[in-house]
Parts: structure tokens; sequence; C-alpha cells
């Protein structure tokens, strides 16, 4: 019951946090596809991970989905790391460069 | 020798010269832009399969002259001029480029009386520049290429005089201005390390075992050249500027711009393919990112009002299709992933024209001021739907056949949930699409909803209607390209 609560919390807490216009069936229904695709969408991911370490595959996927539950929506904040804002979009683009050349890098080195 | 092939970069070259010297006599451009915007195609098609050396510079005549104190030697056998490689699967590519380029150009011609030479000659110049880049086998000079093509998506941007434009444009400089240089950076590296930028002369070197291929020059050319892919492709951490880049554009503009993407997302992939598959945990780097261009863009797509945003954020997450292909790195899944890179160039133009006909309307794309326009042109809408049908992989349509394959790709390989994901995400893409088309088109026309023109031009409706019938016809026989994809996917692994 508890887990049930959070979820209808997380679906009031999308519906505050999309926008300040009038809410449609339209906004929130596209919101809540957006919520379910990022949530099965990234354990599914993380399952994915199998391939490389089972036992990090499981860690991965446990800690995925209590993160997840513990901070929906995650549709809402996704939509604003996402926005046209330069200094985001830097931003991203400059984490993923770091992560790649030393992944990759250093990653290699122990192969 | 063809001297085809290399005129098909020379063609378009030539073309945005001339379209932007006569510049104001519109009956003049308008021609020359028609009759080019044919050539182009038929070009591809007539064109024979071969190898084109620039300079003279063919390898077997050099070899043959050389000292014999060379003969054997690694630097004997590498390429001293550009090549350019051209096969049945770039001949599909330019191909179907090059039939976007002309039903683009045609509806521009239908939607605007006074024709902009610039705007053009961006056009004609990115066409060439993405015909060469397919074509180059030289890491160099597709990068050269590349820019070019990325400075044209900007100035057609720029030149379409919508909401924004020049800030957007401003933004995707500003990140190209790190994305470039890395890719040149990585470029670079691999020259530095194997002495050498044409793809061949790279294999070779490695394949025999000229150079360690885990060298430290060599790894970070690998690292730097896949984040200059994200750059091309648009995958992220670029997804958000390039669906916003899409989005301002003209609509037959945002036609032309994401054929760019998918030109510049495959010439990149395939010579990575070429060089980086030993490199350990490649495909997991690449399906990762596919993972997240198709889970960001559609969940964005969901959630977006505006609808040429919302398409922008559909065309780039089926780039992530394309890369899921590339990543599971069977033969079925790469020619997936090309059948699919093929399917995204001719569904995306079409969703483009085809919704683009409701802003060339109405003057807006926010759903939430639109409705009822089934009611302007029906044949339009029923063709948008249906080219949504396609994008979301509903049959008989082409997105159906390169998604099933996909599918049965990832089950093959034994990566059950990337086939799960994706069948995931193309409900969401059906939805998505179902819940823009419901609001844009049957849902009650707003009191204040004002036409700034009646009718659809002829012109735009036979572009769309073209384009589905392409879908069409690659849905019932895949095998028309899927022939051509799937060898050239075994000669890759």
């Amino acid at each position: 019951m508890a887990l049930y609560q959070k979820f209808l919390d997380s679906i009031k807490g999308i519906k505050s946090s999309l926008s300040k216009d009038p809410t449609t069936m339209d906004n929130v229904s596209g919101a809540l596809a957006a919520e379910f695709l990022i949530f099965v969408s990234l354990i599914l991911a993380a399952l994915f991970l199998r391939h490389v370490s089972v036992i990090a595959s499981v860690v991965v996927v446990i800690l995925a989905a209590v993160l997840f539950f513990t901070n929906m929506p995650l549709a809402s904040k996704i939509k604003s790391e996402q926005s046209d804002s330069l200094e985001k979009m830097t931003f991203y683009v400059m984490v993923t460069l770091g992560i790649l050349i030393a992944v990759i890098y250093w990653g290699l080195k122990y192969v | 020798m063809n001297y085809l092939i290399p005129l098909m970069v020379v063609v378009p070259i030539l073309a945005a010269l001339i379209v932007n010297i006569f510049g104001g006599k519109d009956k003049t451009v308008k021609a020359i832009s028609l009759v080019v915007a044919i050539a182009i195609p038929l070009i591809a098609i007539l064109a024979a399969v071969g190898v084109q050396y620039f300079g003279g510079h063919d390898p077997t005549l050099i070899a043959s002259s050389l000292p014999s104190n060379l003969v054997g030697a690694l630097a004997a056998s590498y390429n001293t001029g550009i090549v350019y490689v051209f096969e049945n699967i770039e001949r599909i590519f330019i191909f179907l480029m090059g039939i976007v380029a002309f039903l683009a150009v045609l509806t521009y011609f239908a939607e605007k009386k006074e024709v902009s030479g610039p705007y053009l000659y961006l056009i004609f110049m990115g066409i060439a520049s993405v015909t060469a880049l397919m074509l180059s086998n030289d890491i160099f000079n597709m990068y050269v290429f590349f820019e070019i093509t990325a400075l044209t998506q900007v100035g057609i941007i720029v030149a379409s005089s919508t909401e924004d434009n020049y800030e957007i444009a401003m933004k995707y400089m500003i990140l190209g201005a790190i994305g470039g240089p890395m890719l040149l950076l990585g470029v670079g590296f691999i020259l530095g390390t194997i002495g050498s930028v044409n793809i061949n002369d790279i294999i070779y070197a490695l394949s025999n075992n000229f150079v360690n291929p885990y060298s430290p020059g060599l790894v970070i050319g690998f690292a730097l050249i896949l984040f200059g892919w994200l750059y091309s492709a648009g995958l992220p951490p670029f997804h958000t500027i390039k669906s916003a880049v899409y989005s301002k554009a003209r609509p037959n503009g945002s036609a032309i711009l994401q054929g760019f993407s998918v030109l510049c997302m495959l010439a990149f992939g395939i010579a990575m393919y070429k060089i980086f598959a030993y490199i350990p945990y490649f495909n997991t780097a690449i399906i990762g990112f596919a993972i997240l261009a198709m889970v960001l863009s559609i969940a964005m797509s969901a959630m977006e009002v505006d609808f040429r945003r919302m398409i922008a954020f559909l065309a780039v997450g089926e780039l992530g299709f394309i890369a899921l292909g590339f990543g599971i790195g069977t033969q079925y899944s790469i020619a997936a992933a090309l059948f699919q890179a093929a399917n995204e160039i001719v569904i995306t133009a079409l969703l483009f024209i085809g919704f683009g006909t409701v802003y060339y309307l109405t003057k807006t794309s926010d759903t939430r001021k639109l409705g009822g326009l089934i009611a302007a042109d029906s044949t339009m809408a029923i063709m948008v739907l249906l080219g949504g049908f396609a994008l979301a992989g509903v049959p008989p349509f082409n997105g159906f056949q390169s998604k099933l394959m996909l599918v049965q790709a990832a089950l093959d390989a034994g990566y059950t949930e990337l086939a799960v994901l994706a069948i995931i995400v193309s409900v969401v893409i059906f939805f998505t699409f179902v819940k823009a088309f419901h609001t844009v088109y049957l849902q009650p026309k707003p009191k204040e909803l004002k036409f700034a023109h009646e009718k659809i031009p002829k012109a735009t409706v036979f572009s769309v209607a073209v384009l589905l019938i392409i879908c069409l016809v690659l849905g019932i026989f895949p095998n028309i390209v899927t022939d051509i994809f799937i060898p050239f996917a075994g000669g890759l692994i």
C-alpha cells in the first residue's frame, strides 16, 4: 500500500511540475507514458549489464529500482535537464567527453 | 575509371555556386535547382560501382614504380591520395538523400514565391558534403566534409527565418566548437600513430601488427572519434541541440537536415566499425548511447506540446534504433541498422513535410492551439497518419520491416532485454504520434485558430505521396535493399 501511495503521489508530482498551463489529458498522458518509458527502459538497460557482469547487473538493477522509486517523478526532472539551456547542454557534453576519455583510456589498460 | 563518382559531389557544389550567383532571378534559380535536384539521384543510379583515386594516385600503379628497398614496406601499401569508394550501399543512401532533397526543394518552391539563393546554396552544399562523406575512404577527408555539413546545417537554420532560429544556430555552433575539434584531434591521434588517414591503410596496419592496437594514441583516438560520432549523429548528449536544430528550420529544411544527420552517423559509424571493432566493449558503448538516445528522446517527445519539436525528438530517437543495430554487432543487426537508416531518411522527411503543412496553414506548431485540421485537407491528414504508422513500425510499412529485423537480431544475439526495449520504445512512439495526430487533426477546431493559407500546395501533397509510396514499397519488398545490406554487413564484421 505504501508503494501504491508513493506512485499516486508521484503522479500528482508530475502534474504539478509539468507546467503552469492548464493540465490537459494530453500532457498528463504524455508525462505518464514518459515516466513509464524511462522507468522500464532504464531497468532493462541495467539488466543488459548481465552480459558484462551478472553481479554488477543485479546490484545496478536493485540500486536503480530504489533510486527511481525514491526520486519519482523522473520524467519532469529529465525534462528540466534537457532544456535548450546552453549551460546544461555544455555541462552534459563535457561530462560525457570526460567519462569517455577516462573510461576508454584507463579502462583499456586493464583489459 | 568512373567519372560519375566524383560528379556526385561536383554537380551539387556547382549548383550551389550557380544558384547563389543567380539569387534574385527566381525562374532561373528554380529551373537550375530542379534540374540538379533530379540529376543527383539519377547520377547515383547510373554510376557504376567502383573506386576513384584522386590525382592519379592509384596504389597499384605507384607500387610498380617503387624502388626495390620499399617493396613490401608498410608505406608502400599506403594510399597517397584521397579515395572515393562507391558501392551499392552508397548508391542507396545517396539516391534516397537525393530524392528527399528534390522533394524538399519542390515543396520549398511551392510554399515560397520568392526563393532565396543563399538558402538553396546551403542545401546543395550540404548535399555535396554528405555525399562526399559517404564516398570518402579517408577519415580526415570525412572530417572536412562533416564540418562543411555542420556549417550548412547552421546556415539552413539561420536562413529559415523562424522564431529563435539565430539562438539555436549559435548554440549548435558553440557545441560544435567542442565536438568538431575533438573529432579532428581523434583523427590526428590516428594519423600520428599509424601515419595514414586512409581507412584501408589503417586496417592494413592494424591487422598486420605494424602498430600496437592498444597504443595510447589509438585508444585516445578512438575515444575522441566516438565522441565526434555522437556529435555528428546527434546522439546523447547532443540530442537536445539536434532536436532544437530540426525544429527551428523550415519543414522542408528539417527534412533535409535529418537526412544529413543519418548519413553523417552512417559514414562515421561504418568507419568506426571497420577500424575499432576489435576494442573490448566497443559494442557495449554503442548500445549504451543507443539506449540513452531512444529513451531520452522518445520520453521528451511524449511530453512535447510543439509538434515540430516532437517530430524532431522522434527523429533523434529513431537514430537510437540505428545505433542499436550497430551495437548488437551481428550481420543481421547491422543490416537492420542500415535498413532502419534508409527508412528513417524517408519517413522522417515525410513527417517533417507532412506535418509542416499544418505550420504552413496556421503558422503555429503549438498543439494546444490547433485542432480540426482534417477538414482542411483530409488526404494530407491520412498520408501523415500513415507516415506516423511507418515511423512506429506498423505493417505493411518499411519501419515495421526494419524494426522487426532489429528485434529478431537482438533475440538471435541473446539480447532479450534489448528486443523488449525496442518494442516498448516503438509502442511509445506510436502513442506519441497518435496523440499529436488526434490533437492537431481530430479534436474540435479552436475558435481563435486563424489560417494563414487556405490550401496546401499540390507540390507538397505530391512530395508526401511520393515519400509514402517509397515507405510502402520498401515495406512490401524489403529485399530491394536488404539484399544489398546483408552482404555488406557480413563484410563489415
